[in-house]
């Protein structure tokens, strides 16, 4: 079956070699590197990819800051959370050790930090019981350098890192890797997923989204069968059963063929939604590519 | 600089703020974010419900009453857009945004483009289907714009509430002949209320600061706030879905309240100050409503040309977390008076 996801990133690809956020914009970091390692994990079995993968990863290897770090893109300067992305796809194309292993080490110096001045003046931290409930001293990953860990970007460290460590040397992770593990099963909410942050504000239970659930859960995936992995995974299908966006679908297709779930039933979704795909969000057609490969590990995340 | 004293006190930034009026050091703006005005029309109109056909016309008779002309203009409607909810109390409303587009439209915009950034749920093709919102623009041929991801330009802040200095911004925002902030009329748990001033917070691009804005609340929510609307040089304009509002653990988590009105104007500040009103919220109470009075807006009633109808027939007694109960008035009074001049 075509996996039409493969065919829109490749009509969707820019001069220079990279992706832009949306079919119309210049590359960006982000883009680019979810679309380069859509099309290195299907180029086995879709014609084309092999080739507009490699150009997408030169794209990538050509604008790497020299502290190893990758900026936005598009002109904007100083080092951006998606190296986390930049370094997990470099993983999966030989050759680009040295970069992948470069953007790891950046990654590993810029994890998050505990609350600050501001947020203890408001109490967000301080007075778990009245605002949110968490243990602020674990640190993940930011979004940006300086502030606080959230689920989405410690996720994809801990790809990045994970993948680092299954793919050759590493630098010593674990402990890092461990901390931020207890991050998130930290934040994890009472229905078995993620939120963004959080499970509670001001007492209010927050429900999980299905797209965080599955990056979660791929950040966790060589803990499959824990209970709190296991309760997530069982949470996935109904956390997905009203969203049929690209991204959310697409993760899911991807958590759940890693995790031991049955991907096909969200598979002929995202198929059914991509039969009518309006150029939209370029990130989200790479994860449905991904989403939509044969397999059960599509990132290699538990065998290297 | 009595109200940036009294504002970085109340904050987190007291120590600085104190060291730097010790100093002598001049107010935390630049003479071009001095926009105040002497007076502020603000207009006030009734509409019970989110019938589109009534709508056109009440955005039209706001337009009009503001006297702003869209002709030839391309106009940038900005809605708060965060997160779906059935209940349709979390987001500018669907049907609102299209009758806007429709009533800029009629009055001769060139184009009209709808562009948010979610600061909270940032998958937008789940939220603008789910929301309703992207069966409206379909239906209208309205393009939008995802301000997370847009192209952006570097952007000196000219005022200095935070240490941010420098904001890279949306093209979409920066290139607009006429920037409005449509918000909800909403408590905030953190910042009192979000209404036009805090609604700006989603032009803030999540590809280069991230979710839900972090840096932002680091350097300090209402310090943010008056930043980032200080940057702003165009022409802008504001619309207030007050038709139902939310109160309690807002913006996310409230209740709906039905109060059945629009807000428009022009200065972000005196409609901000009179969405504040209409919650029975004091202005002055919010920090930063009362900073900005100094320099580019006005939060004084006598101050604010009242239009249309009036405030006191829509007045609501909006519940408000334990934090802000401070800042609340009798639904009677309203926030009337001005600012306790405390430290003059």
């Amino acid at each position: 079956m075509p996996n039409e996801a493969v065919q829109y990133l490749l009509t969707s690809q820019r001069d220079d070699g990279g992706w832009g956020p949306y079919p119309t914009l210049p590359s960006r970091t982000e883009s680019t590197a979810l679309a380069a390692l859509a099309l290195r994990l299907a180029a086995d079995v879709e014609v084309g990819a092999r080739a507009s993968a490699t150009s997408g990863a030169r794209w990538l290897t050509e604008t790497q800051l020299d502290s190893g770090a990758w900026a936005l893109g598009d002109g904007v300067p100083g080092p951006n959370w998606s190296t986390t992305l930049a370094t997990l796809a470099l993983t999966h194309f030989e050759g680009e050790d040295g970069a992948a292993a470069a953007g790891g080490a950046w990654v590993l110096g810029a994890r998050g930090q505990g609350p600050n001045l501001w947020s203890r003046a408001l109490g967000l931290f301080l007075r778990p019981s009245d605002t949110v409930e968490l243990d602020p001293d674990l640190k993940g990953w930011p979004w940006v350098q300086g502030t606080a860990s959230w689920v989405e970007p410690t996720s994809y460290a801990l790809l990045s890192l994970k993948r680092l460590r299954l793919v050759g040397p590493a630098a010593d992770t674990r402990a890092h890797i461990d901390e931020a593990e207890r991050m998130l099963l930290d934040r994890q909410c009472d229905d078995g997923g993620w939120n963004y942050g959080n499970s509670r504000v001001f007492g209010d239970v927050l429900t999980s989204y299905p797209d965080t659930t599955s990056l979660a859960l791929l950040a966790l995936a060589d803990r499959r069968g824990e209970p709190a992995v296991t309760a997530a995974l069982e949470a996935l299908p109904g956390l997905a059963a009203d969203n049929d966006s690209t991204l959310a679908m697409g993760l899911v297709a991807v958590a759940l063929a890693t995790l031991g779930g049955d991907p096909e039933p969200i598979r002929a979704r995202l198929r059914n939604q991509l039969s009518t795909w309006d150029g939209g969000d370029i990130r989200g057609l790479a994860w449905a590519a991904i989403g939509l490969l044969d397999g059960s590990d599509p990132l290699g995340l538990l065998d290297g | 600089m009595v109200s940036r004293r009294r504002f970085l006190q109340a904050g987190a930034g007291a120590v600085a703020a104190t060291s730097m009026a010790c100093r002598g050091r001049p107010d935390p703006w630049t003479p071009e974010a001095a926009k105040k005005p002497a007076n502020s029309p603000v207009a006030i109109l009734g509409a019970p419900d989110y019938d589109e056909t009534r709508l056109v016309e009440v955005v039209r008779q706001g337009l009009g009453i503001c006297g702003i002309s869209a002709r030839n203009l391309r106009v940038v409607l900005k809605p708060n857009l965060v997160e779906f909810d059935p209940q349709g109390v979390i987001n500018t409303h669907p049907t609102l945004v299209a009758a806007a587009i429709e009533a800029f439209r009629l009055e001769g915009a060139r184009e009209v483009v709808v562009a948010e950034g979610s600061g909270h749920r940032r998958d937008s093709q789940y939220l603008l289907t789910a929301s309703g919102l992207q069966e409206q623009l379909d239906d209208m041929g309205a393009h939008y714009v995802d301000l997370n991801h847009d192209r952006v330009r570097r952007t000196v802040l000219k005022s200095s509430f935070t240490d941010l200095g420098e904001l890279y911004l949306p093209e979409t925002v920066l290139d607009a002949d006429l920037f409005v902030s449509m918000p909800k009329l909403k408590t905030h748990h953190w910042a009192g209320a979000t209404l036009s001033m805090k609604n700006l917070f989603g032009i803030v691009p999540g590809a280069v600061y991230g979710w839900p804005k972090n840096p932002l609340h680091w350097a300090g929510i209402d310090g943010s706030i008056i930043d980032i609307n200080a940057a702003l040089s165009g022409r802008r304009f504001n619309i207030i879905d007050g038709i139902v509002g939310m109160e309690g653990n807002g913006p996310i988590q409230g209740v709906a309240k039905q109060v059945g009105v629009l807000v428009f104007g022009e200065d972000p500040v005196a409609v901000d100050a009179t969405g504040a009103r209409l919650m029975s919220i004091d202005p002055w109470k919010l920090r930063y409503l009362e900073a900005t009075d100094a320099f580019l807006g006005n939060v004084g009633e006598d101050r604010i040309e009242a239009r249309g109808e009036s405030l006191s027939s829509f007045r609501a007694n909006f519940d408000v977390v334990t934090a802000f109960e401070e800042t609340k008035v009798e639904p009677s009074t309203g926030g009337a008076g001005g600012p306790a001049r405390i430290d003059k």
